[in-house]
Formats: structure tokens, C-alpha cells, sequence
């Protein structure tokens, strides 16, 4: 089905080969996992194969590449949709039309599918990716939350039936439910479509791919049945990829085994005794300092839309890291927005340090609540990263004293040294400085942004969706930064979807479902075995390790508590 | 949510059941008869029949208000700048010459606008772009006409997002003053014309990827079949643009006269 051999890639007036003599075969109806670090070269691999690159992107490519024995590049993009479908990690750049179904029935009809016959399906298809048709169907695609356009781009995707399906990075924006729904169609899919799986992070790959690709440096580091690959702990460690979490388990419980689900790494245990009271009071009642941040009572609603809020409350303090999850569309990402001041409350109060949010300006508020967004490109202006990074305090150097006076605030050497603490807190390589932020690799230019949100020195940071796109070191130093920040007193709203990720930073959290807090508490309490089903009403599941956990008996919500509650266990011969 | 303005207006009307190819005609004699009509009372005519059009249309009286009163400053300029040259060179205020001809232009342009806006917010995209295939324009021309406007309404709301993430950096663009927010406006200018080149080949990719083609048409079009109500709305646009070409080569005037009226 694709056979690749010996290829290679450059980007035009770049120095060295994106890909380097990459060769495999894929049989059909097989699903692919591709991982590696930032910059590995595994979207532009897709790209590839898709035909994209090097026809939009320009580059030179050498070696050759078939797929269901076409060459992408002696077809035409409409010729090469027969056979190839791709879904990639920016979700609004791959939505084209104005209303929902539009996008959905636009490849259906394109196919000259009868318009009745295209409208049905489209229905069917976004049934099946977890979106409500008679509610969604004639939104404007731009109006969906980030992990609802991303369903919509499956969906889109799904529609042409292409022989081979890519999903680069596609399912970070998805809530923990999608994902799941998402694992349960590429299944069902595979066999007479072939799939490739593009991850940062190998978790969602386990028990999904049949074979594994790991690349590093646009070269091929392993490629094999991903079953033996994903147990290779020494090549993925080399690689700097994540060990799957269920290994991370079992190191932890100093076991030389390497399972790949919580039943193998039961299996692999012969008595394992959980000790609760190991784990340190302030772990399961954290206790903080003031106030810094306080939503009371707040409803939003948006011109001609829905209500994305209904009575939220939330107070965040100093040194507390409070993480906001729930399903796709659940009102996160509006709530950021009105902690920030974009948004004015419909009804209720946001007060930041003791004032509303309402006569405020943006502007103002940002130099208390730095904010990264879940799209990085929203952010990205300035030619160069350092540029990027100077900019918010470049803006507010001088501070106007009279018509026509004005001091300085932040002299050269201040700025200097906020770039220097902000680039060493994330550890974004100093070497990007100088490059355009805009033509980094994802998962590079959300870096610059969550860099960008501390040059005020804020005292309150929200994070929507950081982790998204970044790769295992990326991730290990946002989770750094994140506790380094609290032990500075700081306080830290959090977005997101991995709720291993959530497990290992938050204190408190807020559980949304359609705009209502169905439960607010802190995360021990939240994520307690009792409100399991109601949170997998709300689409989230409980971190990995705290299902591992409970099967042996105890609570935990990340692999450090894991260690301390559970006793050295004995391993099963 | 619904910041970014989109010409389609979500409505069930008469103009709206009508065929894009018939809609795109209309405007195409309609806007044709702008060039033919021959004095201020035409352009009159032709103004109100936009507004007509705009009431059957059911387009929001604020919306139409807005887009009017964005073209104020041209309306206004094609009045004032004949009027104040012809004082100057001693015609005084009188309706004659370049006055009469910067009001006749003042209105066409009012016509034009409302003519247009009221046709076209009838039509989504698609239903535009397949009334220009099923006219028989070059597939390329159809393409480029769909493509760019998917590519404004998507880029409008990326220059929104854009605005908000740059007050957070430090922009000012909520001031109430509006030089401030002049001054501003060259920083948001940057990052959207990127934003606007960043999406332009990612979407002309996935438009391909979704059997879009920018010379190869499609198969079937999704056009209704023209009723007899169409021909009427059709025939009617027709025999307007007629008569403002009989009234200019004089044929109304001998046409009259021959009949006694």
C-alpha cells in the first residue's frame, strides 16, 4: 500500500535534510504510529505522502514514494484525495467553509453524491466523531470551540474515504472521550483503509498501531511491530520519547518488566500493598495563600450564540495551580477569555487582585495575568523569536507622564534578564532566537508563546491547552515550570485534555459540562473513584495512573504519588 | 462567536428561492442599466428598487445602514467636489453640468450597493460559485470567486483572534481614542497579512484534498431547476436595463412621442 524508499527532503533555504533516506513498506489495512521529538520530521514525512510537500511547500525531494502504486506527486491534488486523506494538529487551517455541514458535505458532493444522499451522510459522520448534527449543522465553523473544528475535520476527512488516512498530531484538541471514540473508528476503519498515527506522545499509540515509526532528526531510529518497538525502553529513552505511562508504572515500582496496559502490569505484580498515608497531607488538602483571582457567578453568552457559561464560579489563589477540564465545547476556552478581560461576564464578576475585570482594560490586565492561547499562531507577530519574546515589555517601556513626556519603566537590562529567566523556565534553546517564530515547528512556536506569557512576570498565568504538540522533554518542562511557578507563589490556571498531565501539576480542579461546574473540589476529591461515571459524562476520564491505582487498591494521580503509596512489590517470576 | 461579517443573510424568501443564475444575471443588468440610465430620476428609481429588493430580502435596516453609511464619505465626496468646482469657477449652486453629474453618480453608487448587497446576501458561497459554473464561466474564474471569499470569512475571524491576542501584548486598541487606535492599527496589519499567507496554501491544499479543483469542473451542479417565477424576476431585470438604454439613445423619447404621450 506505501512503499517508501531511500527518501529524502529539504525545505527550500533550509541547511540540512528535513528527511533523510527514509525507507519502509506499510501493507494495506495496517495502522502506523509515527512518534519522535519536535522537529523529527514526522509531519513532513505526511505531508509527503500526502503530496503536499514539495508541491505547496516547495524543497527538493530524492528517493521515491507510492502510495496504493501512485506517486503523489505525478497526481493532482483532487486526483491524490482518492487515495489520500490527511488531519493535521492546526485545526482551524484545515476548515474551509462557513457552516458546519458545508465542510462535511462539500468532499461528498464534490463526489457528485446526490445532495439528500451527501446531507445524510455528512449527519451520520458528525454523529460519529461526537458531535450533535441538529445543533452544529448550521454554525459557522469558526464559531466551534478548538476540539469541536478538529471532530469537524475528521469528519470532513472521513467523508472522502480515502485509501490511506493520515491523523498528524490530530487528537491533542479532543477531549478524553473523542479520543477514545476516535481509538474505537481507526479500528473499525483499519483493515480496509490503512492509517497512519501521528503522536508526540506514544500513550495514545499503545494498543492502536500495528506497526511503529520512531524518527529523530529526519531519520529513521527504529521501524518494527509496535508492540516490541513500544516496549524498547532504552531506544525511547535514547529518542527522547516518553516511555507509554503503564512502563513508567512499573519502573516506578521498580519492576523490569515492560507492560503496555494496567492488566499486564497486574499481571506482572504478585502482591503490591498500598499505604495511603504515605502520601503527604497537603498532596490530597493543598493550602494556600490570598485570593488572586475570583469568578462569581458568571454566565456568558455570545451574540446570537449559546450560552457558553451559566453560573461558574471559580476562586484561584496564590500559589494554586487549578486545572479546568471537561468535553469539547464544555466553555473552557471562553472562560480564559473572561478571566483575561477579553470577555465581559453576560452576568456575574471576574475580579483580578481585588478588581472586576469590567472597567478594565485587556491591556492593563495582562500585566498581572499573563495567558497562552490554544492556538499559537494567534500570538505570533514579530519577525524573530527574540522579537517575539521582548515585544509585551518593548510596548510598555516608556509610561506617558504629560502631553509630551514620558519615563521609562523597563530599561534594556530588565527586559534582557526577563527573556533570559522566561527562555530558561520553558528551556527553549537559545539558538531559536533568532529564527521567525512563525516558521517553527508546532510544538517550537507554542514554546514561544508560553515564553512570551511570563516576560511581564505575571502574577497569574492560564494556560489554554499548553501541552498540546509538545514532545516529551517539551512536556516534562512545562510540568517543571508549572510547579516552579507555584513555589513562587504565583497561581496557575490550566486547560487541557491529558489528564495524566493535569494529575501531575493540579491542585484543584473544575470539572464543565455545557458551560454548568458539575464539580469543583480538589483533585484527589475530583478524581475519586465515586465520581468516575459523572465525569465520564462530562467526556473526561480519569488520569491513567489513578485507574492503575485503584486496581492495586490505593489512590494516586501521578506516577510520584503512585511510588510513595505502594509498597516494593513482588514481582511474579 | 458571530464577529465576522459574512454577506449571506439566513433568511426564506421569494429572492432567495430564486436560482443563482438568475440572481447573478439580475445583478448583471441591473448594474449594466447604472451605465445606461440617462439622468438623476433613473438613479432615483434604480435606488429605491435596491431597497426594494433589500425589504423583500429581509436584510437587517442596521446592517444596510452601516454599509451605506460606510460609502458616505464617496457619495458625499461625488457631490461636494463638482459642487464646490463649479462655484469656484462661477456656475454658482445651479443643478447643471458636473453637479448634475456628481448627484446622478452619488446615487448610482447608492443603487449599486443596495442592488448588489440585496442580491448577493441571497446566495450562499456555494450557491454563487455554482451560478457562475452553471453560466458557463471559466472553471478557474468559479474557483477563485468560492476560494476567496472561504478565504476572507476565514481569515476575518483569524484577524479577531489576532486583535484580542494583541491587546494582551500590549497593542492599544481599546482606546476610546481614535488616533490611538489608528496608530495601533499598523501592528495588528502584520501578524493578519501573515495569518492571511499562512492559511492561503494550507487551504488551497485541503480545498484539493476535499476533490475541489481550480480547473477541472464538477460532474453534477448543485442548481435548481429555473421555474417560471425566475423568468419573471429575470425578464423583469431585462427589460429595465432596456429601457434605460432606449431612454439614453432617445428611442423612449421618439417611442412617446410617436405615441402621443
Amino acid at each position: 500500500m506505501l512503499t517508501i524508499n531511500n527518501l529524502s527532503f529539504s525545505y527550500p533555504d533550509a541547511k540540512g535534510n528535513a528527511l533523510k533516506d527514509i525507507s519502509l513498506e506499510l501493507e494495506r489495512g495496517r495502522i502506523l504510529g509515527i512518534t519522535g521529538p519536535t522537529g523529527a520530521g514526522k509531519s513532513t514525512l505526511c505531508q509527503i505522502i500526502a503530496g503536499f510537500a514539495p508541491r505547496f511547500t516547495g524543497g527538493n525531494m530524492e528517493g521515491s514514494l507510492s502510495v496504493s502504486d501512485q506517486n503523489p506527486q505525478d497526481l493532482s491534488g483532487r486526483e491524490m484525495a482518492k487515495y489520500v486523506g490527511i488531519v493535521f494538529a492546526d485545526y482551524s487551517s484545515q476548515l474551509t467553509q462557513v457552516q458546519v455541514i458545508d465542510e462535511v458535505m462539500a468532499p461528498l458532493l464534490n463526489q457528485t453524491v446526490p445532495e439528500q444522499e451527501a446531507r445524510d451522510r455528512a449527519h451520520h459522520l458528525l454523529t460519529k466523531v461526537g458531535l450533535d448534527p441538529e445543533a452544529v449543522s448550521r454554525r459557522r465553523t469558526w464559531e466551534l470551540s478548538g476540539g469541536q473544528q478538529q471532530r469537524v475535520a475528521i469528519a470532513a476527512a472521513l467523508a472522502m474515504e480515502p485509501e490511506l488516512l493520515i491523523f498528524d498530531a490530530a487528537t491533542g484538541m479532543l477531549d478524553p472521550k473523542t479520543q477514545a471514540d476516535l481509538r474505537q473508528i481507526i479500528h473499525e476503519l483499519s483493515g480496509d483503509t490503512t492509517l497512519i498515527v501521528v503522536e508526540d506522545d506514544v500513550n495514545p499509540l499503545v494498543g492502536l498501531a500495528d506497526h511503529l515509526l520512531v524518527l529523530n532528526d529526519g531519520e529513521v531510529v527504529a521501524f518494527g511491530p509496535a508492540e516490541e518497538l513500544l516496549r524498547d525502553r532504552q531506544m525511547l529513552r535514547q529518542t527522547a520519547v516518553e516511555l507509554p505511562r503503564t512502563i513508567q508504572l512499573a519502573e516506578a515500582l521498580n519492576l523490569d518488566a515492560a507492560p503496555l496496559s494496567v492488566d499486564e502490569l497486574q499481571e506482572s505484580v504478585r502482591n503490591l500493598d498500598a499505604d495511603q498515608s504515605r502520601l503527604a497531607a497537603d498532596r490530597t488538602q493543598p493550602d494556600f495563600g490570598d485570593v488572586v483571582l475570583e469568578a462569581d457567578s458568571v454566565s456568558y453568552q455570545y451574540e446570537d450564540g449559546p450560552l457558553a457559561l451559566d453560573d461558574v464560579s471559580l476562586t484561584l489563589c496564590r500559589g494554586e495551580v487549578h486545572a479546568v477540564i471537561g468535553g469539547n465545547g464544555a466553555g473552557k476556552s471562553t472562560l480564559i477569555k473572561l478571566l483575561i478581560g477579553l470577555y465581559k461576564p453576560t452576568s456575574g464578576s471576574v475580579t483580578v487582585l481585588g478588581e472586576s475585570t469590567k472597567q478594565q482594560k485587556v491591556i492593563n490586565l495582562a500585566e498581572q495575568v499573563g495567558v497562552v492561547y490554544q492556538n499559537p499562531d494567534e500570538q505570533l507577530s514579530e519577525r524573530t523569536v527574540k522579537e517575539e519574546l521582548r515585544f509585551p515589555l518593548e510596548r510598555r517601556r516608556h509610561r506617558s507622564t504629560g502631553w509630551f513626556s514620558k519615563e521609562e519603566r523597563y530599561g534594556n537590562d530588565y527586559i534582557e534578564a526577563r527573556l533570559q529567566d522566561a527562555i530558561a523556565r520553558i528551556s527553549l534553546d537559545e539558538s531559536l532566537l533568532k529564527k521567525d517564530p512563525t516558521a517553527l515547528p508546532m510544538g517550537q512556536r507554542k514554546l514561544v508563546t508560553i515564553a512570551a506569557a511570563l516576560m511581564l512576570d505575571p502574577k497569574i498565568v492560564l494556560l489554554d491547552e499548553p501541552r498540546v504538540s509538545l514532545d516529551a522533554p517539551s512536556r516534562d518542562n512545562l510540568a517543571e515550570m508549572i510547579l516552579q511557578l507555584k513555589d513562587e507563589g504565583k497561581s496557575v490556571v490550566i486547560v487541557g485534555n491529558d489528564m495524566d498531565f493535569i494529575g501531575r501539576v493540579a491542585d484543584t480542579v473544575t470539572v464543565l459540562r455545557e458551560g454548568k461546574v458539575v464539580r469543583q473540589d480538589n483533585l484527589h476529591s475530583v478524581f475519586n473513584q465515586s465520581n468516575w461515571n459523572e465525569l465520564e459524562d462530562a467526556a473526561v476520564m480519569p488520569p491513567l495512573v489513578a485507574q492503575a491505582a485503584q486496581r492495586f487498591g490505593g489512590t494516586a494521580m501521578n506516577i510520584r504519588d503512585f511510588e510513595t503509596v505502594f509498597a516494593t512489590p513482588q514481582e511474579v517470576a | 462567536m458571530a464577529r465576522v461579517p459574512i454577506i449571506y443573510n439566513e433568511q426564506d424568501t421569494i429572492l432567495h428561492d430564486r436560482d443563482p443564475r438568475v440572481k447573478i444575471l439580475m445583478f448583471v443588468f441591473l448594474v449594466l442599466f447604472l451605465y445606461f440610465a440617462p439622468s438623476w430620476k433613473w438613479m432615483l428609481g434604480m435606488t429605491i428598487l435596491g431597497l426594494a429588493l433589500a425589504f423583500v430580502a429581509q436584510l437587517s435596516k442596521k446592517a444596510l445602514l452601516v454599509l451605506w453609511a460606510l460609502q458616505l464619505p464617496n457619495i458625499l465626496a461625488l457631490i461636494l467636489i463638482p459642487l464646490i468646482a463649479q462655484f469656484f469657477s462661477g456656475d454658482g449652486f445651479e443643478y447643471t453640468g458636473r453637479l448634475a453629474f456628481g448627484v446622478r453618480l452619488a446615487l448610482a453608487w447608492s443603487a449599486a450597493l443596495f442592488v448588489s448587497i440585496s442580491l448577493m446576501s441571497t446566495m450562499r458561497v456555494k450557491q454563487m460559485a455554482d451560478g457562475l459554473r452553471g453560466l458557463g464561466l471559466p472553471e478557474f474564474f468559479c474557483f477563485a470567486v468560492e476560494y476567496v471569499f472561504l478565504l476572507i470569512y476565514r481569515s476575518g475571524d483569524d484577524i479577531f483572534r489576532i486583535a484580542d491576542a494583541m491587546k494582551a501584548k500590549g497593542v492599544n486598541l481599546e482606546s476610546k481614542n481614535p488616533f490611538t487606535i489608528i496608530g495601533a492599527l499598523p501592528r495588528l496589519m502584520v501578524p493578519t497579512i501573515i495569518s492571511l499567507l499562512r492559511r492561503a496554501m494550507p487551504m488551497m491544499s485541503v480545498l484539493e484534498m476535499r476533490g475541489f479543483s481550480a480547473t477541472k469542473r464538477r460532474k453534477k451542479l448543485n442548481l435548481p431547476s429555473i421555474d417560471a417565477l425566475d423568468i419573471l424576476f429575470l425578464l423583469g431585470a431585462v427589460l429595465i436595463f432596456l429601457s434605460s438604454v432606449a431612454a439614453r439613445f432617445g428611442w423612449l423619447a421618439s417611442l412617446a412621442g410617436t405615441l402621443g404621450i
